[in-house]
């Protein structure tokens, strides 16, 4: 199947994550799989930045289509709370898809709790390649316009629209702000 | 500098070699950084080894730098980051996920829950550190695991005599015992035997009085 994309810009960043489930070549398990790619293109410049990497090995979903989109609403949801510094949230979230934390409600077997965050470890080079490149794009962008404006607060406001532009149907969002308030605190 | 442990564990056809290395890394030139990394050698019997690693612990040079008191340091810190492995080993063998959990946690800092305010850039980088453990970890537990099935253990009269126990959960618990003792070798047959045979003794006893 192709690939489910959606992007987003920030001043002169453009990241794209795509998404397939596709069916592996080889039999036994697993045999299907979700890959996740991101594609971090800096001024428009020919050459990309390109990540690739297994999302999860899902049970058969109903379409493979839905599957690819919900992991790249997923993967935006994630950046989301990071940009926020949400880090409970983040965590609770990659807790739901990869299950590696035990709780007193759920006995968890060790090798899950294992393969769990083998697997999270799979999926965060892709992670922290876009989430290191916003964070540097929003800080280039803050020096760029030498306004006093708060970190925290715009990275709050940004990780807010982003986890909005994952559920949207929408495949483009320009984050990059249009306007600033006085004191710096509020963008838009 | 370079300063290596090794610890090795036989269980029927597989040997597991855990080795545990400190070092110094360099940069322009000078001696910067350490870095422990801690390696898994798996041998089946006559087939290739091979081995998966990870690095456990990085940072500053420690001021001990350059002497005797260095390669001493760096012999602790290769030991102790092996033990620690065979640890988190012993704790996926009992099937105590909290333990476990709660272990990594303490070693990487990981899970935000109990911290104030944790930054997401700090909280990812650890949970990513963490993965590639915990990814070592679930290789090196199904070969072990593997190894264990294959042996004498899942005979069936022996099967039948140890399986009230929980085999695995014996299995994890003299992982643990040579991790705490700090020992070289570990024959873990032997040690499953001894082990499972006081525990029977304890059973029988406790089942008299």
């Amino acid at each position: 199947m192709e690939w489910v994309e959606k992007s987003a810009r920030f001043n002169n960043l453009a990241l794209t994550v795509r998404a397939r489930y596709r069916r592996l070549p080889f039999f036994g398990e697993p045999s299907h799989c979700t890959e996740i790619k991101v594609v971090l293109t800096l001024d428009g410049a020919e050459r990309s930045i390109v990540r690739v990497a297994p999302f999860r090995y899902p049970k058969t979903p109903q379409s493979a289509e839905e599957e690819a989109k919900r992991a790249v609403r997923r993967f935006l949801r994630w950046l989301g709370f990071a940009l926020a510094d949400d880090t409970p949230q983040l965590i609770a979230e990659l807790n739901a898809e990869y299950a590696f934390l035990p709780t007193n409600e759920r006995s968890l077997p060790s090798l899950d709790c294992v393969a769990g965050l083998g697997g999270i470890h799979d999926v965060f080079e892709p992670f922290f390649y876009a989430f290191a490149f916003l964070l540097m794009a929003i800080q280039a962008w803050r020096n760029e316009l030498g306004a006093e404006i708060e970190m925290s607060a715009l990275r709050a406001q940004l990780g807010e629209r982003l986890l909005q532009f994952a559920e949207q149907d929408a495949d483009f969002v320009d984050l990059t702000p249009k306007e600033v308030s006085a004191d710096g605190v509020s963008v838009r | 500098m370079v300063v290596k442990d090794r610890k090795v564990v036989k269980m029927g056809d597989l040997t597991l070699t855990i080795e545990g290395t400190w070092m110094t890394t360099w940069k322009d030139g000078m001696e910067r950084g350490e870095e422990t990394r801690v390696r898994i050698i798996i041998r089946w019997a006559g087939q290739k080894a091979w081995s998966v690693s990870f690095v456990a612990d990085e940072g500053t040079l420690s001021p001990y730098a350059g002497g005797e008191l260095a390669r001493q340091y760096g012999a602790a810190m290769a030991d102790r980051h092996a033990r620690h492995f065979l640890r988190w080993l012993g704790l996926c063998f009992k099937d105590d996920a909290c333990s476990l959990f709660n272990s990594l946690d303490s070693a990487y800092l990981f899970n935000p829950e109990y911290r104030q305010r944790p930054g997401a850039v700090d909280t990812c980088w650890r949970l990513a550190r963490v993965g590639v453990i915990a990814s070592t970890l679930a290789i090196v537990f199904n070969q072990l695991r593997a190894a264990v099935c294959k042996s004498f253990v899942f005979e069936a009269q022996n099967y039948k005599r140890y399986a009230p126990l929980g085999i695995f959960a014996i299995v994890g618990e003299c992982l643990r015992n040579f991790a705490n003792a700090g020992g070289k070798e570990l024959d873990l047959a032997a040690a499953f035997v001894e082990l499972a045979e006081k525990r029977l003794k304890e059973v029988s006893v406790g089942g008299v009085g």
